[in-house]
């Protein structure tokens, strides 16, 4: 939970002027301190739709509501929840991807010993 | 090794953040796109007004900007730089995309943007010569006194555009994955060109050479006539012209051609048409005169117009720009108003060229052998290698095909082809390809007091020719048909031409005072509407290409009995949605219709036709019937001279068959020439009546709410680079071609606009968008409801920046 906290507000604080894949990156690194893949899987998840989560809620009730609506036009999407839901969706699955390939390069770099007992 | 497949999930994992952030055909980088720290949602809030809350260096004097209730901005400045370059730094805040966008489809760089699939628009555009055209303008206004004003405008806007971070980047950036780029003089020139193809990017030339080819010249005359039976000039009849045409150059004989190599004529065009016209104080009820213009256009969001009020002690101007061009392009001062219909003049012409080889480096002309010049156009393509084309030019102008299809990526729908109908080889002649100087034009008409500078103002303006209709404080009115007119003689432009023999080269431009104009004429009104500007008393040849008299007639009809009018009688005629076409046929055909020949079903629907106001209103169904009918009319007489399986022809205006109909009904082109029968005028109506009923029945059913004419047809407001999700579509309009609210799919009234011209004005206005250029503010697209059923908005002229309620500004000086 504190990493996840800790994931949360380094993106709040570095994302506004970093590249948005940076995000990803960002991810990668604390998924390197999962202790199992789950929990990679949950905390790239979680952390990444939660950050794209808050900035959506705040862009909607900020006057983006008309956006939102024109873009999810735009993309097919229905309505304004569809852009959103894909969003997260988008945010989520690259979170996981994130997290995952953080925790497996630190297998790289870990001590096979584990699997042989 | 079993390590490494610990790398397969990273590797995965970038080359998916690589494909998110890359452009994948039309779609934006997905992932880039969606980020809601950097992509479209960071636009949030950014039509927010006190953005502009900002400090400018260079500005010499402080400048203050109250943008009212409908977000037009009132802009009081303390001199002239100060005002353009507050005007540029505005536009460019609202609109600045759509400003960018429509100078790279001007100058053939969309391929820059949107990749390869553009490269057969950029080529034509390339190869009409419109940069050619652009860079002769900006020749002319680098030498004017007024080009400081062009260069502190530019400034204005690369100050906007200088202020963002790619984060600020408008939404259509975004999303075609692009930045704006340095704003320029030569941009501003491009966007006039642009204008002046809308108004002007249009040739008969080929149609009507082959139907002389196939039919003759007496066919054409007649089927095509100069001058329509019932027009009504744009300049009343009886007005006199004290002057004689020049002695021309003539041809000994009518050149001819071939004209059989081209199968992309379009049929007949659908008229967009505007309308304006001024009404004298003499018979208005305050004794002031009233002025009002509905430009019709092709409509798109961010709309063509962004509404502007313009103040300081040399200045103060209001009315409609066009983003991207300095000044007040339709709209008044505290003295004059002005508006504008298309003038419709033939500034098109092509030239058969005689080359001396298949080099291209000569040709043929008055007897000798001339160099071309050749110009290589390097089209830059998104992702590719550039494409270098090159493009041989006469003196006549540009050699627009050397090969059929050579910008095979037009479909044969596209409104370019308009000007297809020319085939390989030959030069094109245009007008607006000439050094000109409307940019003058327009600073002149912005500051004029009285008619004298009005007309002083008219000068400069070359092209595209316009009816300008004026009126000022003083009462009076005036018209004038502005606009380079090039000297002709009689069907000199008509077919395509000899380019190797100068009596076919234009001869000059009519002097500006012989240009069609009129002043305070005894009848009290003027009226123009795309129509034929004089009748066949002018002593100058006027080319063919003027548009059918239906609106300016009801005009006319509206204006002729009202001794003491109202502004709001004036709002009331612009719409207005009477079909003259019907109102001139259904009369006759009517009582052709055999009853014993129909169903309960059909004499129902005769009865309502009978009974019809002729009023082309949303929820009208006897307009849905009508027009209909008399599509499938017009089918039947002329498709069987007009539609064969081989060949494509413009087919006669609707106002020849209306002549037909009323005049002489025992015409020969009422007969299908493909039949034993000789038929008459009597079969084809009830033919096609029964057939319309048919159609209709089948496609809408017997009854229901998709019979009224707004279901029918509808109007489509498209975003400009047609993203889906950023227009307006199935608009409930009224109206329609030829009518005085002409309204149609994609076309309709661009700004309605009227005024009273006493000291202290009333003045209303709409246009169908609204006046900011970013699809998340609810001022995109806030006037279209209001404009579909014709509410009007009243337009403030404050004194000073406090005399109007709204979010004022205040930037101050470097002093």
């Amino acid at each position: 939970m504190k990493r996840a906290v800790l994931a949360l507000i380094t993106i709040f604080v570095l994302l506004p002027f970093s590249p948005w894949w940076l995000l990803f990156i960002i991810l990668s690194s604390f998924g390197w301190f999962s202790v199992n893949t789950k929990d990679a899987i949950l905390s790239g998840f979680g952390v990444a739709g939660i950050s794209w989560g808050i900035k959506l809620g705040i862009s909607y009730v900020s006057g983006g509501a008309i956006l939102l609506n024109r873009v999810a036009e735009m993309m097919n999407l229905g309505s304004s929840f569809g852009l959103i839901m894909t969003s997260l969706i988008l945010a989520g699955i690259l979170g996981i991807f994130s997290s995952l390939s953080g925790y497996q390069l630190k297998s790289i770099f870990s001590q096979p010993t584990s699997n042989i007992k | 090794m079993t390590k490494l497949r610990y790398l397969i999930l990273p590797i995965l994992t970038t080359l998916l953040i690589w494909v998110l952030n890359t452009r994948m055909g039309s779609l934006p980088p997905i992932g880039k796109f969606l980020d809601p720290f950097h992509g479209y949602l960071a636009l949030v809030g950014s039509d927010d007004l006190n953005r502009l809350q900002l400090k400018f260096p260079q500005l010499q004097s402080p400048v203050t900007l109250t943008f009212d209730k409908l977000r037009i901005p009132h802009i009081f400045a303390e001199n002239e730089p100060d005002l353009y370059f507050a005007q540029g730094y505005v536009m460019a805040f609202e609109r600045l995309w759509q400003m960018e966008f429509q100078t790279h489809a001007a100058g053939g760089r969309l391929s820059e943007i949107v990749g390869e699939k553009a490269l057969g628009y950029d080529r034509f555009q390339r190869r009409i010569g419109m940069v050619h055209g652009a860079k002769n303008a900006l020749a002319v206004l680098e030498k004017d006194t007024l080009f400081p004003n062009l260069l502190v405008f530019t400034e204005g806007i690369n100050a906007y555009i200088n202020s963002l971070a790619p984060d600020d980047y408008p939404l259509e950036y975004k999303i075609m994955d692009y930045a704006p780029e340095p704003w320029t003089p030569l941009k501003t020139c491009l966007l006039l060109k642009y204008m002046a193809w809308m108004l002007t990017g249009r040739s008969t030339d080929l149609a009507y050479t082959r139907i002389m080819n196939d039919f003759g010249l007496d066919v054409l005359d007649e089927l095509y006539p100069l001058f329509p039976r019932d027009f009504d000039p744009v300049i009343p009849r009886g007005t006199p012209f004290d002057f004689q045409a020049p002695e021309l150059n003539i041809p000994n004989s009518i050149y001819k051609t071939n004209a059989d190599t081209t199968d992309i004529l379009i049929k007949q065009l659908e008229g967009i048409g505007s309308n304006n016209w001024a009404v004298a104080g003499s018979r208005t009820k305050s004794g002031k005169a009233i002025l009002a213009n509905d430009p019709h256009l092709g409509l798109s969001l961010p709309s063509i117009w962004y509404a502007m009020h313009l103040n300081c002690p040399t200045l103060n101007v209001l009315g409609v720009a066009l983003p991207g061009a300095p000044g007040i392009i339709i709209g008044f001062n505290d003295h004059i108003s002005w508006g504008y219909t298309n003038g419709y003049d033939d500034v098109m012409d092509w030239y058969d060229i005689q080359f001396r080889d298949e080099q291209k480096d000569e040709y043929w002309y008055d007897n000798e052998w001339k160099k071309t010049t050749k110009v290589v156009e390097e089209i830059k393509i998104r992702g590719r290698q550039s494409f270098f084309d090159t493009v041989t030019y006469t003196h006549h102008g540009p050699v627009v095909w050397d090969e059929m299809n050579q910008t095979p990526a037009l479909g044969k729908n596209n409104i370019r082809n308009k000007l297809r109908q020319t085939s390989p080889g030959r030069a094109l002649r245009w007008l607006a390809h000439d050094p000109s100087n409307e940019s003058r034009s327009l600073y002149l008409m912005n500051k004029a007091e009285n008619y004298d500078q009005f007309v002083e103002a008219l000068k400069t303006f070359t092209c595209p020719g316009q009816n300008i209709i004026y009126s000022d404080v003083e009462g009076n009115i005036a018209i004038w048909h502005a606009g380079n007119l090039p000297l002709k003689w009689q069907g000199q432009g008509r077919l395509i031409m000899d380019g190797s023999e100068p009596a076919y080269d234009w001869q000059g431009t009519i002097p500006h005072l012989e240009k069609p104009h009129a002043l305070n004429p005894v009848r009290g009104y003027l009226s123009s509407a795309n129509q034929h500007p004089v009748d066949e008393t002018y002593p100058h040849y006027m080319s063919e290409f003027y548009w059918m008299s239906y609106r300016v007639n009801q005009i006319n009809t509206r204006l002729e009995p009202l001794t003491s009018s109202t502004i709001e009688d004036v709002r009331d005629i612009q719409l207005d949605n009477t079909c003259r076409k019907a109102q001139n046929i259904l009369p006759v055909i009517i009582p052709l219709i055999e009853l014993s020949n129909l169903t309960n079903y059909e004499i129902g629907w005769l009865e309502k036709i009978k009974n019809w106001d002729y009023g082309y209103d949303f929820n009208s169904t006897e307009a849905t019937f009508y027009d209909t009918w008399q599509r499938n009319l017009e089918a039947l007489v002329w498709k069987d001279e007009f539609d064969p399986d081989d060949k494509d022809y413009i087919w006669p205006y609707f106002n020849k068959l209306d002549e037909l109909i009323r005049y002489e009904p025992e015409s020969k082109w009422f007969d299908d020439k493909h039949t034993e029968k000789v038929e008459t005028l009597a079969d084809l109506s009830n033919q096609s009546f029964r057939e319309t009923a048919d159609e209709l029945i089948h496609k809408l059913g017997e009854s229901g709410t998709q019979w009224q004419w707004s279901n029918f047809r509808g109007t489509d407001i498209h975003h400009l680079a047609k993203i889906p999700g950023m227009g307006r579509l199935n608009l409930p309009t009224s109206g329609a071609s030829d009518i005085v609210n002409a309204t149609g799919i994609t076309f309709g009234p661009s700004w309605r606009f009227a005024i009273e011209m006493a000291d202290d004005k009333t003045i209303y206005g709409i246009y169908p968008g609204g006046q900011s250029g970013y699809p998340g503010s609810e001022y995109y697209d806030n006037m279209v409801d209001d404009w579909v059923v014709g509410n009007y908005y009243t337009i403030q002229f404050p004194k000073t920046p406090n005399d109007v309620n709204g979010t004022q500004i205040n930037w101050g000086g470097n002093q």
